[in-house]
């Protein structure tokens, strides 16, 4: 078997699918030949890799989005739609929103912003998105999203009970996908702490921390609240 | 199983609320999932499945259960995403220009050049970076485990076209996670 002849065998021999004869045959021709045996480990590699991809989890936001948008649809159904609490959560996210961005957590949150968009300044004048930018910016930035983090972590700690258990466990499953990813993007800084694309993988997983935990302290607030006003029991399951 | 979706989706049909939640919670992990890497990103991934979700409540009355709820759910996520990335031919073109001149720097190599550990994050990231024609076979055969002539049907493209893609996805995986750079 020549290179070009494996070639044109070689995903099907990666996959495992090629009938005995002809892998007996691209086994006599990669014990000879080194490129062709590099490819295929590449290519094993990267197969398995793939196969071991963490799955992911939409939010809960995406259902009461989707909820919403059929409720004012057309067709949508009637407010029968979703339970209680659920209507209530809905109609009181944004305010839960405004409330938690004037409160402690807005205090916390705006100072990042600023930061961020001065970064942000800083890198488009030094080169666009690739560059790096300067370490103690980089470390004052993450400094203050492990700060607002940390605040909405003991939040949604503290008020997790709020939460439905469908809710809670698909939170548990989003920051465990999230802290994955920032663990790999701190540990890539650590290697090469000048790599503009682990910053901004770094900064990119820290944000979605702090939006998820901020959706969910807007969800706990707007329970909280339903739950005081007597409308709907808050750990109703109604969400199963 | 095809008699339970049925009733599912009559149930729908008629107003029950709770029979729709139950056909999201069923199905959104696996479809996510799907669209999530086709997309590339979750902030893409969560709109488009709530546009196919929207899609599906429109489209629930022409169901008539010749597959499953979750194949036809499935056909209806792919067939959505491609329309998306279709819309966006431009924007895509120009990422598989950038792809493609890529592949052609990739060196001829005697030794494993991808390393052992690939990263989950590099490789997430390299899968969100291919031209979206490959990138869709390659979820499909690869992450998804369909086989070739499933995706064919799923794309309607022929097997040889599914299997081609899949091929340069994987050989500009290999670029890329080579630290291959144009």
């Amino acid at each position: 078997m020549t290179c070009q002849e494996y070639d044109v065998q070689i995903d099907d021999y990666v996959d495992g699918v090629l009938p005995e004869p002809l892998r007996i045959e691209c086994e006599a021709h990669l014990s000879a030949c080194t490129s062709c045996r590099a490819l295929t480990t590449d290519l094993q590699t990267i197969r398995q890799a793939t196969r071991e991809l963490e799955p992911h989890v939409p939010s809960p936001q995406v259902w009461y989005r989707l909820a919403a948008a059929i409720d004012a649809g057309p067709r949508g159904f009637s407010t029968a739609w979703l339970g209680g609490w659920q209507r209530a959560v809905i109609g009181s996210v944004t305010c839960a929103v405004l409330i938690a961005g004037l409160s402690w957590v807005g205090g916390r949150l705006a100072p990042i912003a600023r930061e961020h968009d001065r970064v942000a300044s800083i890198a488009s004048t030094t080169g666009g998105d690739s560059a790096p930018i300067d370490a103690a910016e980089f470390s004052a930035v993450e400094q203050q999203y492990t700060a607002a983090i940390a605040g909405l972590e003991d939040i949604t700690r503290d008020q997790r009970a709020t939460l439905d258990m469908n809710t809670a466990d698909v939170l548990t499953a989003n920051l465990k996908v999230i802290d994955s990813a920032i663990g790999e993007s701190r540990a890539a800084l650590d290697r090469e702490p000048d790599n503009s694309v682990a910053q901004d993988s770094l900064f990119e997983a820290l944000r979605d921390k702090l939006a998820l935990l901020q959706d969910t302290v807007a969800i706990i607030s707007a329970m909280r609240q339903t739950n005081a006003d007597g409308t709907a029991p808050v750990d109703t399951g109604s969400n199963q | 199983m095809r008699a339970v979706d049925l009733e599912l989706v009559h149930r729908c049909q008629h107003g029950d609320a709770a029979a729709f939640e139950e056909v999201y919670r069923a199905h959104a992990g696996r479809l996510y999932n799907l669209v999530f890497r086709m997309a590339g990103s979750a902030h893409d991934a969560e709109d488009l499945l709530q546009e196919i979700f929207l899609l599906a409540h429109r489209k629930l009355g022409s169901f008539r259960g010749d597959s499953s709820l979750g194949t036809w759910l499935y056909r209806l996520a792919v067939n959505h995403c491609l329309d998306v990335f279709r819309s966006r031919q431009a924007k895509m073109a120009r990422a598989t220009e950038s792809l493609d001149e890529e592949g052609a720097a990739e060196p001829a190599a005697t030794s494993p050049m991808v390393p052992t550990a690939v990263s989950r994050l590099d490789l997430e990231r390299a899968i969100a970076r291919l031209p979206a024609g490959c990138r869709t076979a390659f979820v499909l055969h690869d992450v998804e485990g369909f086989e070739h002539n499933e995706i064919a049907k799923l794309l309607g493209v022929s097997e040889g076209t599914s299997k081609s893609q899949v091929h340069k996805a994987r050989m500009k995986l290999r670029a890329m996670l080579s630290g291959v750079t144009p």
